[in-house]
């Protein structure tokens, strides 16, 4: 009985809507993980100057996904893109152990962002196929997330952007973890 | 997260409640007058007691049912948490009404109002001002505090987000050949403060239109604008810079903050005629990637919500941002009404003068040989293609640098406003908009999501926009925008003056073809039908698209030469017209009449070439191998056309020197074919001494040119020329000849070079103040 109320309740308020934007250092994976997500193949990307928006439904929730490049010349537009974000997803190329900090002096300015102070963060620790990538717990220390996220929801997911590895993982995520009320 | 009408409605429900318990009748009746001016008060009150996990619940069941649902849960939660806190708060209410009944007037709640606004802008203005230390880039390049412009700062601020959303859009996108459905297409987008899977959340609701995103997108890869470059100069910051007041046409002008790029709206018709034209302009870009026309970088349209449908394009700025432009001129090649009132010129010492102004001071677009060919020929390739068509009124904008003054008047930092729509996360995290709170799990339903958006626009409305606090920086000194490859705009963004051998110059001109969408159309043509009217058909701005092309070409090329030509000529003419003078006495027509540009040929692809190294001879310097046929005579025309104000302007600024008059030649030549004889009587002092000159050697003879920056003053203050030594006399009939360079020119110049230094003695200034044409038939009489 109680499981066909809640059923029911699922089917009446099972739509969820979730509002992503994915942002990141250049060349870390975004566009591969959007599409990928969209079309589930591995499609051939440019460097994004502007935007890509794709909405994809997965288990019960609507994500529309805004993947902004992450060239250092655009970045300055990134803030116009974070009133109603609910969650960030942030790419990180795991092999790129030279620009980890500038990832995380880009991090840092955003989710400390006042529009940002809500959302829950998801970082993609991406290109985990190439041997010598950086664990989830390296790219968490190098990023200083207990520092640089504090006061926000965050996880680091493993991934893989053209296996498709990780990344949905992460959308169950956020999207299991979307209800929890701002702290 | 619907908190505040979620509690809200909770507390309605309350009172009857109350009613149930006897005890509290008095407190109800007291109650009943409290509520309206305490409410928002309590609301925000409630918001930070609330406990928040029990939220979510309570706005899904809420969202679902009414009241009865919130009744309900009134009854099951425990009630006496609730009850109390209603009892707490009323009890405070009471206290609060009962104080300001005892002791306090009214205006007590006002005052109180005040000093939390006060308090809140301050604490705004830190976080702006924590805000800039963050961000470094957080400054602006250009400008000086703005008053608020509300309507106008919408309007920018939705212009700049509708632009960056679509430019944005298209770039991301793998590029692809055009096709012909791309030039016709336009895509809408609506854009609203909860935003959508499309639109980003933006402040203010607003329509926008996109035209033609593939083919601006082209465009400006042919241009070499860097898409992020572009897209961060326009739209990283809501920072423009209004033109103070908008153009004759009603067009606004803004600038980017970089002062790269200008916004210009455009009229309706304006916005057909260029999608008309599109291809056409496309076609001739491509092929003419150095072309001297505006280079239009997209053309959008913005709506408000109950406003006028506003279009404008995207164009370069011609004027560097690095370099003060010292002189302006808009340069049409007609000459009625193109004059820039003198006298208004020191209220605004930074207006755009005109052709009028341009020949008076004497002027040329100093380029040598080499670059006056290329710039000549691009000029006729743009020209055809606007004739073709059918456009006309264009100008060619010119802006001067002088080098030696370089950048010491901060000239640009006083022209521009800028403003910044306000607002820009500034407000307090109290205000924050609920809407952006995460964690509605839900799809909002319709009528939810309007809600929202009305309770955000109420916010957003109550705070107000918050004008730039301070003078930001200053603008740059560098150029970090020179663009290469494009060869008009490769000299520190500018095409930089050359001499007769091809070495640079000291100036630096700024320029292109400006105001290219006005077809002729029937407005024109009654426009050219009434101004017509006046007889000098030929001078007038609105004629055909054909002959304003050719008179256009024929104007600028005539009045581009490098200074050490201009003053040859001026040399030339003044010997070889004093010669003339002595043999005929009687000016001659050398030329056919003048007054139908047409009989020119005007996009000649092959010019002659001739050698132009050598001073040769007078004759050969009278035909600039680069000018095409018809040159001289349309110059001469619109000289005619300057001389005629220099007289008036005499008249009008009671500067005494200033007695530079013209009469007309012979007096039975064709009113048409004629020059005008100028008889000058010039200022006698400078004249006096001048024919005691023994011996004016050729380097005395050198005339000095116009300068951009001359004083009108100057143009009235002028000495006679210097005559070969022999025919003092005839230095002012000699002027019949109708040589290239007219006669105001080297009065001007002459005036300049010997003021300086010769003794100015007394003599009698009658004879001047006679009569021009008695003064020429004196003058003769006396040489003879």
């Amino acid at each position: 009985m109680g499981a066909s109320i809640s059923k029911m309740m699922a089917k009446i308020f099972g739509s969820k809507e979730m509002r992503l934007l994915m942002l990141g250092l250049d060349a870390a994976g975004k566009t591969t993980i959007l599409y990928k997500l969209k079309l589930d193949t591995d499609v051939t990307t440019i460097p994004t100057v502007g935007f890509n928006v794709e909405t994809v439904t997965y288990k019960n929730t609507k994500f529309n996904v805004w993947d902004v490049g992450g060239q250092d010349k655009i970045r300055p537009l990134w803030r116009h893109y974070f009133s109603g974000t609910q969650g960030l997803i942030f790419v990180i190329d795991s092999n790129d152990r030279d620009r980890m900090d500038e990832a995380k002096k880009e991090l840092e300015r955003i989710i400390q962002d006042r529009e940002m102070k809500d959302a829950l963060l998801l970082v993609f620790a991406n290109k985990q196929d190439i041997r010598g990538a950086m664990s989830p717990k390296e790219v968490s220390n190098e990023l200083e997330l207990d520092r640089t996220a504090k006061g926000h929801v965050w996880k680091v997911e493993p991934s893989c952007a053209t296996t498709g590895e990780g990344i949905f993982e992460g959308l169950a995520w956020l999207s299991n973890n979307v209800k929890l009320p701002p702290k | 997260m619907l908190k505040p009408p979620a509690s809200h409605r909770h507390r309605a429900s309350s009172p009857p409640a109350f009613t149930h318990t006897p005890a509290s009748p008095p407190a109800t009746s007291e109650k009943s007058p409290g509520p309206p001016p305490v409410r928002p008060d309590r609301l925000q009150q409630r918001h930070t007691l609330e406990v928040p996990k029990l939220h979510p619940v309570r706005t899904s069941v809420d969202g679902r049912d009414s009241t009865d649902t919130a009744v309900t849960t009134g009854r099951f939660s425990p009630t006496t948490p609730s009850r109390r806190r209603g009892s707490l708060q009323l009890a405070r209410r009471v206290t609060r009404s009962l104080h300001s009944h005892s002791d306090m007037q009214l205006d007590q709640v006002p005052q109180d109002e005040d000093a939390e606004r006060w308090a809140e802008a301050i604490k705004a203005k830190r976080a702006i001002r924590k805000n800039r230390v963050d961000t470094d880039d957080d400054r602006v390049v250009v400008g000086t505090k703005v008053d608020e412009h509300h309507q106008n700062y919408v309007r920018a601020y939705n212009m700049l987000t509708g632009i960056r959303f679509c430019v944005s859009r298209i770039h991301a996108k793998s590029d692809r050949e055009l096709s012909d459905a791309d030039f016709l297409a336009a895509q809408k987008y609506s854009f609203d403060i909860t935003g959508n899977e499309l639109t980003p959340s933006t402040k203010y609701d607003f329509k926008f239109k996109d035209y033609a995103p593939w083919v601006f997108r082209h465009i400006r890869t042919i241009f070499g604008i860097d898409p992020a470059e572009y897209l961060v100069s326009l739209t990283a910051k809501y920072i423009l810079s209004e033109l103070g007041s908008p153009g004759k046409s009603g067009s606004f002008f803004y600038f980017s903050r970089d002062y790269k790029y200008i916004i210009k709206t455009i009229h309706r018709g304006e916005q057909k005629f260029l999608r008309k034209i599109l291809k056409e302009y496309y076609n001739h870009v491509r092929l003419n990637p150095n072309t001297l026309l505006s280079q239009f970088y997209g053309l959008h349209r913005v709506k408000l919500p109950y406003g006028k449908k506003v279009h404008f394009v995207i164009m370069n700025n011609l004027f560097p941002p690095h370099r003060d432009i010292h002189r302006t001129f808009d340069l049409k090649g007609s000459t009625i009404g193109r004059d820039f009132r003198e006298e208004d010129l020191e209220n605004n010492p930074r207006a755009t003068l005109k052709d009028l102004n341009w020949l008076r001071r004497n002027l040329h677009l100093e380029f040598g040989p080499h670059k006056k060919e290329i710039f000549v020929t691009q000029m006729q390739r743009d020209v055809a293609m606007l004739q073709r068509l059918r456009i006309m009124d264009y100008s060619l904008l010119v802006g001067i640098h002088d080098l030696e003054r370089g950048n010491e008047d901060n000239l640009r930092d006083k022209t521009l406003q800028v403003f910044q729509p306000g607002g820009d996360k500034l407000p307090d995290p109290a205000n924050c908009p609920p809407g952006v709170n995460p964690g509605l799990a839900r799809t909002p339903s319709k009528l939810e999501t309007a809600q929202r958006a009305r309770e955000l626009r109420q916010t957003v409305k109550s705070q107000r926009p918050i004008p730039m606090a301070q003078t930001m920086d200053k603008m740059p000194d560098e150029s970090s925008l020179v663009r290469k490859g494009f060869y008009f705009y490769a000299d520190d963004g500018g095409f930089r003056a050359t001499h007769e051998d091809n070495s640079p110059g000291d100036e630096i001109y700024y320029l292109g073809i400006i105001d290219c969408l006005t077809r002729y159309n029937y407005v024109k043509r009654a426009e050219h039908f009434w101004k017509g009217m006046g007889g000098h058909e030929s001078q007038i701005s609105p004629i055909p698209p054909d002959r304003y092309g050719d008179r256009f070409i024929k104007f600028i090329s005539g009045i581009t030469m490098s200074r050490e030509r201009a003053e040859k000529e001026v040399l030339t003419s003044t010997l070889e017209s004093a010669g003339v003078k002595l043999q005929s006495g009687v000016k001659p027509p050398l030329e056919p009449p003048i007054n139908d540009p047409r009989l020119g040929g005007v996009n000649m692809h092959q010019l002659p070439q001739g050698d132009i190294s050598g001073s040769t001879g007078p004759r050969d310097l009278d035909r600039d191998p680069y000018n095409p046929p018809g040159t001289e005579k349309v110059i001469e025309a619109a000289e005619h056309q300057a001389l005629k104000t220099v007289r008036k302007g005499a008249d009008e600024s009671k500067v005494p020197e200033r007695t530079l008059t013209a009469t007309k030649g012979a007096g039975t030549e064709a009113e048409a074919t004629s020059l005008p004889v100028i008889g000058e009587a010039p200022e006698t002092a400078s004249n006096a001494s001048q024919r005691a000159t023994p011996e004016p050697s050729r380097e005395e003879l050198k005339p000095v040119l116009g300068n951009a920056n001359m004083e009108s003053q100057h143009v009235g203050n002028v000495s006679p020329p210097t005559p070969p030594k022999e025919d003092g006399s005839f230095e002012h009939s000699r002027r019949m000849q109708p040589a290239p360079p007219t006669p105001p020119k080297d009065d001007n110049l002459r005036g300049r070079g010997l003021d300086k230094d010769l003794p100015l003695p007394p003599i009698a200034t009658k004879v001047f103040s006679a009569s021009p044409s008695r003064l020429v038939d004196g003058s003769i009489d006396g040489a003879s």
